[in-house]
């Protein structure tokens, strides 16, 4: 038995409400027959947030339109509240056999709401075991949050498109909505065979418990792939290409670090994974020259203290060597980390000098008061990025910021004991500071910047003088007169020779890149008398031995214990 | 190249600028140190209180792009160049070798006097020495790389040598990758090996406007800049400025892959015909200044050039905003750095 709705008074005109005309034919074909949606869009809703609610009476349904790009049932807009496009609600320790939809789209409109919680289509739960509805040849698209709900078990969804939903959620709250939902309970499976999960801003599919298994379907563009909840008892994922993932991993697992559901993945491609708001490249080479090994394991802790006793003892405490820290208990690290490498160093004035044994770092040539091998003052507070220059500002790594370390080999013998004071100073600063006898000492005297206001440029250097200060170059990438990095340099003789561990914040690790490019002024020494690393402010002196890039927790996680000022 | 190398560069003097070194002054005992310092530099290229010989370590090695011919020699002084200054490197005491790189570019054949090899020495897997040699200029072999280093003693060494891409393009062909290339090298030293090389004492001809002939090496190409005459284009004057030679040419848009007529200027030194890189160079065409920027060239060599419409029949002079940034061995260190603007009428 068919009903078209036309038959039951539907304009089918976009305009007109069929609400009514459609609960007509419902009551019309159920238990077993079928309601027709013929080609055209039907507006339904406009005084209901719940248009189409169905139960046990409805058992053995089908809903079913002239095809998906035919058929558009779209849900009126101007919610004020919470709304279902079909809302399947068995009574309780009632049974729905066999609810099906069948070709037809069933448009949210989210972006014309005013209500931030719209659902698609809902099956609720009663306890009383599966509720088989059958979604086929459908389109699920731009519900306020989230597209599809099972709560009950039996759900199967084939050849449809979920997409566009969670858009006027994360527009109203920031926060996101999957394109499927399923909370199906320990024994419930839920199933998406040959599906488009597209444009949803927070899952393809999110498994808040129970089994969900995913076949022979594309999740593309969506904020992550699959979110497995602590409660999923099973997750599987087979012949299906994720790609373009917006926000999180492609596989999302919350909390982080809870044991949750079985993980089987079969035949996927995780394709692009774009995080939004964290470029991390892997680490690469940054000058034409350089030929550095990369950097790669899984984390990166950086202990500092003004007290290197404070630093051992924190390092014992990580590594499990003792119980407590400076009265804290102490969180080892994780089984499941080893170290990879140990870098150890120092910074500040005197230690250099103090550490003038290993080969090649000449003998009294670090001033006593330099707080860095190269024997100036570097830190200056105006050649530092401010904390906020440095954070991501927004996303999923909002208040976090990535993190460059490079292992530096720096030649001092040609440093101290070929280039003269003079030669240092223009190599370091910029030639009229060496002309002009303005940097004293390892440069205290220039207060709070390095005064590069009074150089010329680094191009007019570069062709009158045949010379380029490092200072001179880094004017360039400065923002608002200020770099966009924060550095963390200290100066090493871990491996027996003097090098910098150079260790840098910064929003992006493109605001490194540009940094370091600036540094190789390559375009300076194409064209003029200044050499590729020669005359080419302190290149001559460094050789990057290493480089990796990471990421960064919020400031507030970033201490250990968390710091109390 | 064909015919059996010799291991061993010697000092010929049957190569341009025909006063050779034999007869001229003695061998001399290295170990007493080097001479002093000539009281009396002319302002100009001159001929040095001695000159050393060198040797290569191994063959030249050929990597995808560069040649380069690695050898060593006593360590010595040499002159760092910053502007127009200069800064004399005496040798530390715990120096062992003065280690050297000739580099050229497999397609051009140019000398490459930029990109700066990196020279990691090796022995049982420890680092004994790292250092980027310097860019620079002598007179027995003209633009190669150079540094003082000191060894662990006697014995096998690998040398790791990093090098490239150089900032100076080829000015026609394709680019050079944008990756640095790296091999390694073998070097045994020892420190009577070193002895047998020849020092010779110029006494006879010493501070003399000169220079010792460059050095032959049958296993390299003739690394000079080409002479004037072999030179492509059309002629302009010859100008000289600090001791240097501007040779200049302009060759047809077609020629240099340019949309004007190319000026390019080489800059070498006198009597030896080495590049001089590393200049900061303006021309003024008309009264309007152009900068000029490095390229190599197979007929060219290296040389400072810009398309400039017109150039052919205008008024031309040249500036040397900064000297050849180059370091300097001795009889360079007094030349090209004091130079004033050269009309080429």
């Amino acid at each position: 038995m068919v009903e078209d709705i036309r038959d039951h008074g539907a304009a089918v005109d976009g305009s007109t409400d069929d609400t009514d005309a459609i609960n007509s034919a419902v009551d019309a074909a159920a238990p077993d027959g079928t309601v027709y949606l013929p080609e055209g869009d039907i507006l339904m809703g406009s005084n209901s947030r719940m248009p189409v609610v169905l139960s046990e009476d409805e058992g053995g349904l089908t809903i079913e339109g002239a095809g998906p790009a035919k058929t558009n049932l779209l849900m009126a807009g101007g919610k004020t509240d919470s709304h279902f496009g079909i809302y399947v609600d068995p009574s309780s320790g009632s049974s729905i056999s066999g609810l099906r939809f069948r070709n037809f789209t069933l448009d949210g409109q989210g972006l014309e709401q005013d209500y931030s919680i719209g659902l698609g289509i809902k099956v609720t739960d009663d306890g009383s075991g599966p509720q088989p509805v059958e979604i086929r040849d459908c389109v699920v698209k731009d519900w306020a949050v989230n597209g599809i709900v099972f709560e009950a078990p039996g759900g199967r969804v084939y050849n449809s498109s979920i997409v566009k939903n969670g858009r006027k959620r994360e527009q109203e709250t920031g926060l996101d909505g999957h394109g499927l939902n399923c909370d199906v309970g320990d024994s419930g499976t839920v199933v998406a065979d040959g599906c488009l999960f597209q444009d949803n801003t927070g899952a393809g599919a999110d498994n808040g418990s129970g089994t969900l298994r995913i076949r022979n379907s594309v999740i593309d563009r969506c904020g992550y792939a699959v979110k497995i909840n602590q409660d999923s008892v099973e997750q599987s994922v087979e012949n299906t290409l994720i790609s373009n993932i917006q926000t999180e991993p492609g596989i999302y697992n919350i909390p982080a670090n809870t044991a949750s559901a079985d993980l089987v993945l079969n035949s996927v491609v995780l394709d692009t994974v774009e995080m939004a708001g964290v470029d991390l490249p892997a680490p690469e080479p940054l000058a034409p020259f350089e030929d550095p090994e990369p950097d790669t394991p899984d984390a990166l802790v950086h202990l500092a203290s003004d007290h290197a006793s404070a630093v051992l003892a924190a390092e014992e405490a990580l590594r499990g060597e003792r119980e407590t820290v400076n009265g804290v208990d102490a969180a080892p690290l994780p089984d499941a980390l080893t170290v990879a490498d140990r870098r150890t160093g120092f910074v500040g004035a005197g230690l250099p000098a103090e550490h003038d044994d290993p080969d090649g770092v000449p003998g009294d040539a670090v001033p006593d008061e330099s707080p860095l091998f190269m024997g100036f003052k570097s830190g200056f507070s105006g050649n530092q990025a401010s904390e906020d220059r440095v954070t991501i500002s927004e996303g999923p790594f909002a208040g976090g910021s990535t993190q460059h370390l490079s292992k530096i080999h720096l030649d001092l013998e040609q440093w101290y004991e070929q280039d003269d004071r003079e030669d240092r100073v223009a190599k370091m600063f910029c030639p009229a500071h060496a002309s002009e006898g303005r940097v004293e000492g390892v440069g205290d005297n220039l207060g709070s910047d390095s005064g590069m206001g009074e150089c010329p440029v680094a191009h007019d250097d570069a062709r009158e003088e045949g010379t380029v200060g490092h200072s001179q170059k880094m004017t360039d990438v400065r923002e608002d007169d200020s770099p966009i990095i924060l550095r963390r340099d200290f100066n090493t003789t871990g491996d027996g020779r003097p090098g910098v561990h150079f260790l840098s914040l910064q929003r992006d690790v493109g605001d490194f890149v540009a940094t370091r490019e600036a540094m190789n002024a390559t375009a300076l020494a194409e064209e003029t008398g200044v050499g590729q690393r020669s005359n080419n402010g302190i290149l001559q002196y460094m050789t990057v031995e290493r480089r990796g890039n990471f990421l960064l927790p919020p400031r507030s996680l970033r201490a250990l214990p968390p710091a109390r000022p | 190249m064909t015919g059996r190398p010799t291991r061993r560069a010697f000092l010929a003097g049957a190569a341009a600028g025909a006063a050779g070194l034999a007869g001229c002054g003695g061998l001399i005992q290295r170990r007493g140190g080097q001479p002093p310092v000539l009281d009396d530099r002319p302002d100009a290229v001159y001929v040095p209180s001695h000159v050393e010989g060198m040797e290569m370590i191994g063959m030249p090695t050929e990597t995808a792009t560069y040649g380069v011919a690695l050898s060593f020699t006593y360590p010595h002084r040499f002159w760092l160049v910053r502007d127009d200054e200069t800064t004399r490197v005496t040798p530390r005491d715990a120096a062992d070798v003065h280690l050297m790189a000739t580099v050229w570019d497999r397609e051009t054949g140019a000398v490459l006097p930029d990109p700066a090899p990196h020279v990691e020495v090796r022995r049982d897997g420890e680092t004994v020495a790292a250092t980027t040699l310097w860019p620079m200029l002598s007179q027995p072999m003209g633009a190669h790389f150079g540094d003082n280093v000191a060894l662990d003693g006697d014995g096998g060494y690998d040398l790791r040598v990093t090098l490239g891409p150089p900032t100076t393009p080829r000015l026609s062909g394709p680019a050079y990758p944008d990756r640095p290339e790296t091999f390694t090298a073998g070097f045994q030293f020892s420190g009577s090996r070193l002895e047998t090389i020849g020092v010779r004492t110029l006494d006879g001809r010493s501070g003399d406007r000169d220079a010792v002939a460059p050095m032959s090496m049958e296993m390299l190409p003739d690394l000079r800049a080409p002479a004037a005459d072999a030179l492509p284009g059309a002629k302009r004057e010859t100008a000289t400025s600090g001791d240097a030679r501007f040779v200049a040419r302009v060759l047809a848009p077609e020629r240099a892959g340019t949309d004007a007529p190319y000026l390019a200027v080489s800059a070498r030194t006198p009597y030896n015909r080495f590049a001089l890189p590393e200049l900061s160079l303006t021309a003024t065409v008309d009264g309007d200044a152009v900068p000029l920027t490095p390229a190599v060239d197979p007929a060219l060599g290296y040389h400072y050039g810009a398309p400039v419409s017109g150039v052919e029949s205008a008024s031309l002079s040249l500036t040397a905003t900064a000297p050849p940034q180059i370091s300097r061995h001795e009889g360079y260190e007094t030349a090209f750095l004091s130079m004033p603007s050269a009309s080429l009428p």
